[in-house]
């Protein structure tokens, strides 16, 4: 966008000249409303992975309605959504394949196999390599996403499950259900720098915008580490039964956590680590992501087969959307618009 | 030799078993089954949470032995097949009319399943519905191939049998009650 210049008051006013400007602002509100893509620039979509049926819910986030419906492979769990790139990759644990979306066209352009089986997965800040973690094989697998194939390997903790990098790039973080630690992983050289004990079975894992706070969701025991990434010092939060997922706004006040076994969703005040409050949301809930552009929250829940999403002021749930059977959506699931 | 190969088949997955001892296969499972009952909900709901007496309506059940172990209370549902399960009562709620439990361990084919019952009013006058679901997964924790009898399929017909002979049952045993 050019500098509004024309928001300085003028000097010497012409009539004809002001006749041109609102003549191309409507030639260019004729010719941008015509355009498709711009349609996307302020509305952020949410893919759904939908377990019991494989195929991906894609919500509209301004209608709060799904707009298609995609198949892929079986048993659709993981999820994770490049704007640069516009796509989404879903991990199919039960045929052991990545389906790559377009999520322009939002149809499946590349299926890759996949050796084991694929439950969590990231992709870096830059979105050129797409990590994938191996649930049974205890490995993670680098992707390069220009190339689609595995580029790189890395042998870690017992089921990794969540993965998460750090905004400057440098870090991704694994959550190893079975060995209750999270690793923290060099990306330049996919090396494991550290290991950091947290709760029993950790799952999902949450960056927080600026990458200051890890969020570790650690099912066993119903609670989330929150993880400084600069001392590795953390501290414990105690939430609903079973937790699976979290995400933090983007202004690092407020934490949501999916609690599965207790039907709700956990609020929590950054700032004094409390409980905020308890919202009910549909069956089982799963995933949550924020979406960029209203700060909502969107949660899959697996047993009622859809989405809830809370508003992030008033802490309601302002609308629930019927998706596919077994909704999951493990994983980063917001496309941003930019 | 022959006895030399078992022990060593035996160590072999006696050393594995560690590992697994937490794991779970990747994909949860979901049974969700409803049966519309005449008769008053709360008397449905009475004998739904009577968390010590499953089985004067659930067939196959021999025997309920309850227990309670400080806050917690557990059950013991022994089959007239032979084998059993160990649950735990996870919540009553009266107002919502239902019930959660779990299954910390036993016989049936499967694993981590967590399970409700709710009981809510209608569809017509005088009659309630119960909805009864669970979540599990299969037992076989590993990649494909999965052995016989450790499969989704194996855990799902397992629940699905309980279930439908069990909703089928109770709308028997309370409708007779009348």
């Amino acid at each position: 966008m050019a500098k509004p210049m024309n928001m300085q008051p003028i000097k010497n006013f012409n009539p004809m000249a002001s006749r041109l400007v609102l003549l191309c602002g409507i030639l260019c509100c004729v010719v941008f409303s015509a355009m498709p893509i711009l349609a996307r620039d302020t509305t952020a979509y949410a893919y759904i992975t939908n377990q019991g049926e494989d195929t991906v819910s894609v919500i509209d986030t301004a209608k709060n309605s799904v707009i298609q419906t995609i198949a892929v492979g079986k048993g659709p769990v993981g999820i994770a959504v490049s704007t640069a790139l516009q796509r989404a990759y879903i991990t199919n644990v039960e045929s052991q394949e990545i389906s790559i979306i377009n999520t322009q066209s939002n149809g499946v352009i590349q299926t890759l196999k996949i050796n084991g089986a694929p439950v969590g997965l990231a992709l870096s800040a830059d979105s050129n390599t797409l990590y994938v973690a191996d649930w049974f094989a205890n490995k993670v697998l680098a992707i390069n996403t220009q190339q689609a194939r595995v580029v790189r390997e890395l042998n870690v903790g017992d089921a990794p499950a969540g993965l998460v990098v750090s905004p400057d790039n440098k870090w991704l973080y694994i959550a190893n259900r079975d060995s209750d630690d999270i690793a923290i992983v060099d990306t330049a050289t996919l090396s494991i720098k550290k290991r950091v004990k947290v709760g029993s079975h950790p799952f999902g894992l949450s960056l927080s915008g600026s990458g200051k706070w890890l969020l570790s969701v650690n099912v066993r025991d119903d609670s989330v580490s929150l993880i400084n990434t600069k001392t590795y010092s953390q501290q414990t939060i105690k939430v609903g039964y079973h937790p699976y997922c979290a995400a933090i706004t983007a202004d690092e006040k407020i934490l949501f956590v999916s609690n599965t076994q207790d039907d709700s969703v956990s609020v929590i005040d950054l700032a004094t680590n409390k409980i905020l409050k308890t919202i009910a949301v549909g069956s089982t809930p799963e995933g949550i992501s924020i979406d960029p552009m209203t700060q909502r929250a969107y949660v899959a829940n697996w047993g009622s087969n859809n989405v809830s999403v809370i508003d992030s002021k008033s802490l309601l749930v302002i609308a629930t959307i019927k998706t596919g059977e077994k909704s999951r959506a493990f994983g980063q699931f917001i496309l941003s618009p930019r | 030799m022959k006895k030399i190969l078992a022990l060593l088949a035996l160590s072999l997955s006696i050393s594995l078993l560690p590992n697994l001892a937490s794991a779970h296969g990747p994909s949860p499972q979901k049974i969700e089954k409803t049966v519309t009952i005449k008769a008053d909900p709360a008397k449905v709901w009475a004998t739904v949470k009577d968390f010590g007496t499953a089985h004067q309506w659930l067939p196959g059940v021999a025997s309920t032995k309850l227990e309670k172990v400080g806050e917690d209370t557990f059950r013991t549902l022994t089959f007239k097949s032979g084998g059993n399960v160990y649950e735990k009562l996870r919540s009553i709620d009266n107002d919502s009319m239902r019930m959660k439990y779990e299954i910390v361990s036993g016989t049936l084919p499967l694993t981590d399943f967590n399970g409700s019952m709710t009981v809510t009013k209608g569809p017509g006058a005088g009659e309630a519905t119960v909805t009864w679901v669970g979540r599990f997964y299969r037992l076989y924790k590993l990649n494909p191939p999965i052995p016989e009898g450790q499969d989704d399929a194996t855990a799902v017909k397992a629940i699905t049998d309980i279930f439908d002979a069990g909703l089928a049952n109770l709308k028997k045993v309370v409708e007779a009650a009348k």
